[in-house]
């Protein structure tokens, strides 16, 4: 069988599926996923505060040494294609072509993206995802966070310590971020809110420069001179490879029923990819390890 | 020894990664906080056409973000 991810659902299904004999390639586009961009972590059981990269350190070691004649690790590949196939198989595409005959899907999710002209062009020139990554750059300069939500308002909380100045903007006519966020924010005269507005596009030469937004009771166009946007309006599910093969939620989630399984029958899918309902860390390690059961079951009774 | 830069930020993930891989192939290295250092920053920034963390630099050369295959190519380390 495949199992394709590289965070907490897919290491866990990993140990489990070669534990019971199966065997497994698991294909990784990178390691860790959304712990890499976790400073702390202090609710995994086992380990009272650990780093996210540290935890990954410790979850890849643990499924490389099952790494053998049972488990084969792809790693650094992006997955092009996952197709269901005729006589129950499953066929991947990512450096070469793969079949198996059954699937776990585990890519987890990544940040939402704005979409607007100058997002991409300045990703890294001022454009930021991750205010724990690059937030000291911005020390003593301008900066917006888009996104009224929690994502959002703890981006901007956390820039604090940094930037100058933050101009938070939100769609929406209010901030949706919980209430005790939003009394934070509203109290901190370094922080300006700006609703109702729909951001534009990020400017810039070299690095960004300035951000547009219209007002929309107004309908007018303004500009803010700034030197730094950070996008926080939460994240999504990476489920593009299978978007046209399994059934997806609203929200673009892998559907799955309490045995993991998708609309496809030898595809099942785990963690934060899944609709399953709290997206946590031991949640997904969780996930994982049901999966590879309960595939193990599923290509017994076959 | 190969002269290497590590520019980072403390609470930045990926800079712990490539600080961890460096000391586990045993390859010295001078750490650079940017959080702290305002010269330091723009240093980084001129150097590396851009504001992300970590960059790291191998006599001269540099590379951005925590790229593994280009640092052990360049420090020839092998899997």
């Amino acid at each position: 069988m495949i199992i394709v991810g590289g965070g907490p659902a897919a290491i866990s299904a990993g140990i489990y599926a070669v534990r019971k004999g199966l065997k497994t390639l698991l294909i990784a586009q990178d390691w860790g996923g959304q712990l890499n961009w976790t400073n702390l972590i202090e609710n995994y059981p086992g380990f009272e505060s650990i780093t996210g990269p540290e935890l990954v350190k410790k979850l890849v070691a643990h499924l490389k040494k099952y790494q053998g004649e049972d488990l084969e690790i792809r790693e650094r590949s992006e997955i092009k294609k996952i197709e269901a196939e005729k006589e129950q198989l499953v066929k991947v595409e990512a450096d070469k072509v793969y079949q198996a005959k059954a699937l776990i899907l585990a890519t987890g999710r990544n940040y939402k993206k704005l979409g607007i002209p100058g997002e991409k062009e300045f990703s890294s020139k001022g454009v930021s995802y991750c205010v724990t990554c690059d937030g000291p750059i911005f020390k003593d300069k301008k900066v917006a966070v888009i996104g009224g939500g929690n994502a959002g308002l703890e981006a901007a909380l956390d820039l604090l310590d940094y930037a100058s100045k933050i101009y938070l903007l939100e769609f929406l006519p209010q901030l949706t971020a919980d209430e005790y966020l939003q009394k934070m924010v509203r109290k901190n005269s370094k922080i300006n809110i700006l609703t109702n507005v729909a951001v534009q596009e990020i400017k810039g030469e070299q690095f960004v420069n300035g951000l547009v937004y219209q007002e929309r009771d107004s309908q007018k166009e303004k500009e803010i001179t700034l030197e730094g946007v950070f996008v926080g309006i939460g994240t999504r599910a990476n489920s593009s490879p299978v978007k046209n093969v399994v059934e997806l939620n609203q929200e673009g989630e892998v559907k799955i029923d309490e045995k993991n399984r998708t609309s496809v029958r030898n595809i099942f899918a785990a963690g934060d990819v899944t609709d399953v309902s709290h997206k946590q860390i031991v949640v997904a390690a969780g996930e994982g390890v049901k999966a590879a059961l309960n595939v193990y079951q599923y290509l017994c009774r076959k | 020894m190969p002269e290497i830069k590590v520019y980072s930020t403390p609470a930045c993930p990926y800079c712990y990664t490539v600080k961890a891989f460096l000391d586990e192939q045993g390859f010295a290295y001078e750490d650079i906080d940017v959080a702290e250092n305002a010269r330091a920053r723009e240093e980084m920034v001129n150097k590396s056409g851009q504001m992300g963390v970590p960059v790291v630099e191998i006599d001269g050369q540099i590379v951005i973000g925590f790229d593994k295959e280009r640092i052990s190519q360049i420090l020839g380390i092998r899997d």
